[in-house]
């Protein structure tokens, strides 16, 4: 067991149902390990994420988000992939101008059959989240023990 | 009644035996990223206070926070100290009309008593200011207001130059000012008759019957044509001394959460809507009727006096420049007409 | 640089003119208020009051807006060139007709009084309308106007920007000013007023503030049109308009879009292509 002092990023993952997720269930059937940091949402297609969901996991403690879905022209419903990819790409943009640190924000493409780069990327998505800390919110105050235990229920 | 004249150096020190037993507000610049604002908070030191102008909020952030916690409602604020009793220092007369009508809703109506607001007002002591001349906006005097004294506040002082009269009126608080130098009332008195003299004019004059006729001003047809342009946003109920209504709600989830109150405004679309969706006031022109109304009408009906005090913020905020002023006119204007019309028909 | 007195001129001719004719019902300007004599929106129905209108550097109002009210009627409004944007975004979303509509557009708009939209803005002939007045600006004076225009806030580091916009929002009192002036925001529902799903709280605190001005930063992405209507209407100073400039901005860079151009433009969210830009994307 590592330092029990060594801070665990809580890290929400917005995977797609076709690819990602089925990615997620081929890394875990062929026994590849992953960091347990990710608390996986499965959603039907990345298309669907509204950017709203992504602050919100923000405000509710997440010290990080990663979102995967289908390559670009994979897509279980032909583009909705697409569309998701313009507005990460301005979402992201929002939020590094608005003091969001890059690290943060991990976007990325997952095919059902790739279980191995799955736990690649959540391997890097936690590297990540843990060079920057902890999330203390949009106003700097942190999250108290009562919501940290709330927040693990609920993602 | 007690009359004391005082230098600015003898009010500082004033202000310092003060600050210990009370916790002080008063209106000071705030930096405001483009602008200075003038705001009421809560101080330490006497050189802050700006006298000189009429402050860009009330002290309505003050006596009715905009969101309270029930018994947290200051807080992150450095020198309150919820022991303590609060002495508003500067107060203006429509600001001071204005605390009046809170009273009158929330302690003197018998029919439902605010505890958090009578126990926040127990504590508070309100020093007022008279004013020395108009600004743009203000219309306190069309509406029968003295702009140079309001009889309302316990202790109000007269700014001439560096040196302060202090009028105390009631008996309660001349402790607190014993020690202070005597005035002269008649010099007093010159200096407020000079005052009302150098008080210009008001290019604004109404005459309108108070309170508003009810029936006939609900059903006129003006009130969708003076609110065209409004945006239907909530700054002008929120820069308001008189605008008191609120809401409540919770915050939190699974069990656990902590009761609110906060500001509501009648200007939000969402203000009246019922559970069912319905909203009987569904466009900017009933809700804006419902304003007016409220402080031109309802609330002469059923307390005393107006719920406006021509403060004129409202005009100064409004991001479209929608002037109550001319809401007003209109009003004024249409009873006219109207009323000719009626004592026809009877 | 155009002359004020002479746009204001023109603009009340056309005005009496349309009214004159019954063109329309309504032409919607700016004029001077009855006793503050500041700008506001005036609504000019018959055309002895079309004297009136005038244009300015305070007309800082967004009129666009008031288009919504008047579906189905014939009006005139007068159109800085953001607001000829803006106009162009409502004709692609459908939300309103141009048949029932003239425009009078203002060519070579100097810039409105304290609005920081207008340092950073290079579009400055209207880009539709029926009636033009004004003198068109070419693209060197536009340049010259602009010069030396730098975002601040993109040169902080991350925590300055963090403490920056804690800093500003702060004092948001959530009166929605920002919301109600800005021609984006016609929702028939804000996500504010939304309880399910409840996205942010109601009460006025600096986290709430925050995820407000984020969120609706968001849904400013390829649709706002830069016009500043947000920051002049904040009654508190905040600089509110941060976020929609910077999603402006990024429009641009990455995915050369400007809003509003044109009536038959899709909005940059609604399409996608094959190759668009994955920056910021996890290797």
């Amino acid at each position: 067991m590592a330092d029990s002092n060594e801070f665990e990023p809580k890290i929400a993952a917005f995977l797609c149902t076709w690819c990602s997720y089925a990615a997620a269930d081929l890394a875990g059937s062929s026994r590849t390990q992953y960091p347990p940091n990710i608390r996986v949402m499965r959603v039907p297609c990345t298309g669907r994420l509204d950017p709203f969901l992504i602050i919100k996991a923000f405000n509710m403690g997440a010290d990080g988000i990663l979102i995967s879905g289908c390559h670009p022209g994979d897509c279980h419903y032909l583009d909705g992939n697409l569309y998701a990819r313009r507005r990460f790409v301005m979402l992201n943009e929002l939020m590094q101008y608005a003091g969001v640190e890059e690290e943060r924000l991990n976007f990325t493409w997952c095919s059902a059959s790739e279980g191995k780069r799955f736990a690649g990327v959540v391997k890097k998505a936690v590297d990540r989240v843990k060079t920057v800390g902890p999330w203390m919110g949009f106003d700097g105050q942190g999250f108290s023990k009562e919501e940290g235990d709330l927040i693990n229920e609920q993602l | 009644m007690m009359i004391k004249k005082i230098s600015k150096e003898r009010f500082k020190k004033l202000f310092d035996e003060l600050k210990e037993e009370y916790n002080i507000a008063a209106p000071i610049l705030k930096d405001k990223g483009k602008e200075k604002i003038l705001e009421y908070d809560f101080i330490n030191d006497f050189d802050q206070i700006v006298w000189d102008r009429q402050p860009d909020s009330s002290p309505k952030n003050i006596i009715f926070p905009q969101n309270s916690m029930l018994g947290n409602d200051y807080k992150g604020s450095k020198y309150y100290d919820d022991n303590l009793s609060t002495i508003i220092m500067g107060v203006r007369s429509c600001d001071i009309e204005a605390v009046k009508v809170f009273d009158q809703v929330f302690i003197e109506d018998d029919s439902y008593i605010d505890d958090s607001y009578k126990n926040r007002r127990d504590k508070t002591i309100i020093m007022g200011i008279s004013c020395a001349e108009r600004e743009d906006s203000c219309f306190c005097d069309s509406l029968g207001l003295d702009p140079i004294e309001s009889d309302y506040a316990p202790v109000y002082i007269f700014k001439d130059e560096d040196e302060f009269f202090i009028k105390i009126k009631d008996e309660k608080y001349e402790d607190l000012f014993e020690d202070l130098p005597k005035g002269d009332q008649a010099q007093l008195k010159a200096l407020k008759k000079q005052r009302k003299e150098e008080f210009n004019e008001s290019s604004f004059s109404l005459d309108i019957p108070t309170p508003l006729p009810e029936k006939e001003m609900f059903e006129a047809d003006i009130w969708e044509e003076m609110t065209e342009k409004c945006l239907g946003c909530g700054v002008c109920t929120y820069y308001c001394p008189t605008c008191y209504c609120f809401n409540f709600f919770w915050e939190g989830e699974d069990g656990e959460s902590t009761k609110y109150k906060s500001w509501d405004s009648c200007m939000f679309s969402s203000y009246s809507v019922h559970a069912s969706g319905h909203n009987p006031r569904d466009s900017k022109g009933k809700r804006y009727r419902n304003r007016i109304m409220h402080k031109f009408s309802y609330h002469p009906l059923n307390y005393e006096g107006l719920a406006c005090v021509g403060c004129g913020r409202c005009i100064d905020r409004c991001p479209v420049n929608l002037d109550i002023r001319e809401a007003l006119k209109m009003t004024e204007e249409y009873l006219l007409e109207e009323g000719g019309d009626e004592s026809g028909k009877d | 640089m155009s002359n004020y007195d002479s746009i204001s001129q023109e603009i009340s001719e056309i005005a009496k003119k349309l009214l004159k004719e019954s063109k329309v019902d309504k032409v919607i300007g700016f004029g001077l208020g009855r006793f503050t004599k500041e700008i506001t929106p005036i609504f000019i129905k018959k055309a002895e009051d079309a004297d009136r209108l005038i244009f300015n550097k305070n007309c800082e109002m967004s009129l666009t807006k008031y288009l919504l009210n008047y579906k189905g009627e014939k009006v005139a409004i007068v159109a800085k060139p953001c607001d000829s944007r803006a106009i162009n975004a409502y004709l692609s979303e459908d939300l309103i007709k141009r048949e029932d509509l003239v425009i009078i557009g203002i060519n070579g708009c100097p810039g409105i009084e304290g609005n920081t939209a207008c340092e950073e803005c290079n579009i400055r002939n209207a880009v539709i309308c029926d009636y033009s007045v004004g003198q068109e600006m070419s693209e060197e004076e536009i340049q010259a106007e602009i010069e030396g225009f730098e975002d601040e806030i993109d040169k902080m580091n991350q925590a300055e920007r963090l403490a920056y916009f804690q800093n500003e929002f702060e004092r948001c009192t959530r009166c929605y000013a920002c919301r109600e002036a800005c021609y984006v925001c016609n929702c028939e529902q804000c996500f504010t007023d939304s309880n399910k799903p409840k996205w942010l709280g109601e009460s006025v605190k600096l986290n709430d503030n925050f995820t407000y001005h984020l969120m609706r930063g968001i849904h400013m992405a390829g649709r706002c049109v830069n016009c500043g209507a947000c920051e002049m209407a904040c009654p508190e100073g905040i600089d509110v308009r941060a976020f929609a400039a910077k999603m402006c901005s990024a429009a641009e860079e990455i995915f050369d879009y400007k809003s509003g151009m044109d009536p038959e433009q899709k909005t940059l969210l609604s399409e996608y292509k094959v190759d668009d830009s994955e920056k910021g994307f996890m290797e």
